[in-house]
């Protein structure tokens, strides 16, 4: 497995994949603090003021909205394989395809947490001299921003497993991120209109990440922020057995 | 070592697509110490078959043991087979030796061990170049190379020499022959072209439609063959050879490049009928084709059975 984990691990790190979107990470991540720190006060802006709890646990837990760049990167580590039949010399050289699997969703989440680290870095680089410049205390004790920091950076991290997850299941680079894409920003809120969902709802995994961060959703309840990793994390693990179990054990094309 | 050390056995394989049968119960046995080719038309199988006993693909039913077992219960198989395959796997943007670096770790062997084969190859210049300014034959070296890394007993090359120039296809042959005659490795590459592998290899296996039609040496299948041998013979007097091979009963057509082309007789038959006549001869030889008609005729004039038109034979790339 070490032998596994130390090729997959190069293959991520010998193309320039993973720094660019991991720059684009970070930028969304900067963006979601400037913009709100930029227009609170403004007219028109609901958001209670800077120094009370929920803003500054907003502001801290603003980069999860990074995990798209994460996904996306899960996405592709996996589908890359099958694009351009890479696929081959690796099952060739580890015949037990779960094994490959696995260790592709081990150093996904690998590289899930160093862009989590580093969109909370650049997220707290940016809010914290800002805020003290405006003349803000920050209550690192209570209020939830060191949870939602944390949150942020497990959201980023697990959604790269996800990415991988569904990347197995569905084999198509193109397929994969559109469908995924699309399952997250529309789909999804969609689902929160039906009652009979409405109760499954905070189990599905765009609701389930938000819960990380402790963020509200659409007005509705979520699960407590540990019970959303573990399900989120759940789902990525889902869908890589379920690829595991429909397409890798299949022919290798 | 067992005695199955570098064999492959092939026994009653059928893989079928769908309706396809791509390849049906095959059996044939891939000795270690020589160059087996595998031979057949484009769509007659060979691939399929390569990608069963590579374990890639799975039989419809029968068997396909490298060593002694299935090839996915092979234990760390980079260092027990190599294989290149019909399309290369290369990530375009990664260079040649972060490539064999990636699999070098996979198949636990030393990182120093992509430098040796990437100067087997001849690629030490391209090391640190991204795949996609690779030419075809660059390619083709450097999924050789992959296939290498392990120091591997047996290799299994799926028309390695697609895209070589002809100085790489020179230099393919000797290589292909020191692996196996001087390291004793087993060496199985495909074809669809016999002449192209007729100065590589030592034995064959000849599949159509998926099926069986040959196994065994090229000597064996030039006697099995049953096709008359044609003989060229260059001369400034064609006409006169031809009357005076008539007079023995043979027939000399005259073909466009100049030549005659005799079939019916030796070269010792001919030369002796042309020098009792008088005649000069500029050259007099067995036409290297033979084989590849041997080849042609055992692989065209199957019954069409299963076969599916899609999959017929066909002779372009």
């Amino acid at each position: 497995m070490s032998q596994l984990l130390r090729s997959e691990f190069r293959k991520v790190i010998t193309t320039k994949l993973w720094w660019g979107m991991m720059l684009g990470a970070m930028a969304l991540a900067i963006f979601g603090v400037v913009i709100q720190i930029a227009t609170n006060g403004i007219k028109n802006n609901p958001a209670p003021a800077l120094n009370t709890a929920v803003t500054q646990r907003n502001i801290f837990s603003s980069s999860a909205s990074a995990y798209i760049f994460s996904v996306v990167v899960g996405i592709i580590l996996i589908t890359t394989e099958f694009r351009h039949f890479t696929s081959r010399p690796t099952f060739l050289l580890e015949p037990r395809r779960g094994r490959v699997v696995a260790a592709k969703l081990v150093v996904s989440a690998g590289v899930g947490l160093v862009y989590g680290l580093a969109c909370v870095a650049v997220s707290l680089a940016v809010a914290v001299p800002w805020l003290s410049a405006k003349g803000v205390t920050i209550d690192w004790n209570g209020n939830g921003v060191i949870v939602g920091l944390i949150g942020a950076l497990l959201a980023i991290a697990i959604f790269a497993v996800v990415g991988v997850g569904v990347g197995v299941l569905l084999r198509s680079q193109v397929a994969a991120v559109i469908a995924t894409l699309a399952y997250l920003f529309v789909v999804e809120p969609l689902l929160t209109l039906p009652p009979v969902i409405k109760d499954a709802y905070p189990y599905l995994p765009a609701a389930a990440g938000s819960a990380l961060t402790g963020a509200s959703r659409n007005g509705t309840t979520l699960l407590p922020n540990w019970q959303g990793g573990l399900v989120l994390l759940g789902w990525g693990l889902l869908f890589a057995f379920l690829g595991w179990m429909l397409t890798v054990r299949r022919d290798i094309p | 070592m067992t005695e199955d050390t570098g064999r492959i056995v092939v026994s009653n394989v059928t893989k079928t697509f769908g309706s396809v049968r791509a390849v049906q119960d095959l059996s044939f046995t891939v000795e270690p110490g020589r160059v087996t080719g595998f031979l057949g038309p484009n769509g007659a199988g060979k691939t399929t078959t390569m990608r069963v006993v590579l374990g890639l693909a799975r039989p419809t039913s029968g068997t396909a043991m490298v060593e002694g077992v299935p090839y996915v219960q092979l234990a760390n198989p980079g260092t027990r087979v190599g294989a290149v395959l019909e399309s290369t796997s290369f990530h375009p943007a990664r260079s040649a030796r972060n490539h064999l670096r990636v699999y070098a770790a996979a198949a636990g062997v030393p990182d120093k061990r992509a430098d040796e084969v990437l100067a087997v190859v001849g690629l030490t210049a391209a090391a640190d170049q991204p795949v996609k300014a690779f030419s075809l034959g660059m390619r083709q070296r450097l999924a050789l190379a992959t296939a290498l890394l392990g120091d591997p007993r047996v290799l299994i090359l799926d028309e390695p020499a697609n895209g070589l120039d002809p100085e790489g296809i020179v230099w393919l042959r000797g290589f292909l022959r020191h692996l196996a005659h001087a390291e004793g490795r087993t060496v199985l590459v495909s074809s669809h072209v016999l002449s192209e592998v007729e100065q590589t290899v030592d034995s064959v296996v000849i599949i159509a439609r998926g099926r069986l039609i040959h196994e065994g040496t090229l000597d064996e299948l030039r006697r099995e063959g049953n096709v008359a041998a044609v003989v060229v013979v260059a001369t400034p007097t064609p006409d006169k050879l031809v009357a005076a091979l008539r007079q023995d009963g043979v027939t000399a057509t005259p073909a466009a490049d100049g030549t005659l082309q005799v079939t019916g007789a030796t070269t010792a038959v001919i030369g002796h009928a042309a020098w009792q006549a008088g005649i000069e001869l500029h050259q007099l030889r067995e036409s290297a084709s033979n084989l590849e008609r041997v080849f042609l005729e055992l692989t065209e004039d199957q019954p069409a059975g299963a076969a599916v038109a899609e999959r017929a034979p066909g002779w372009t790339g």
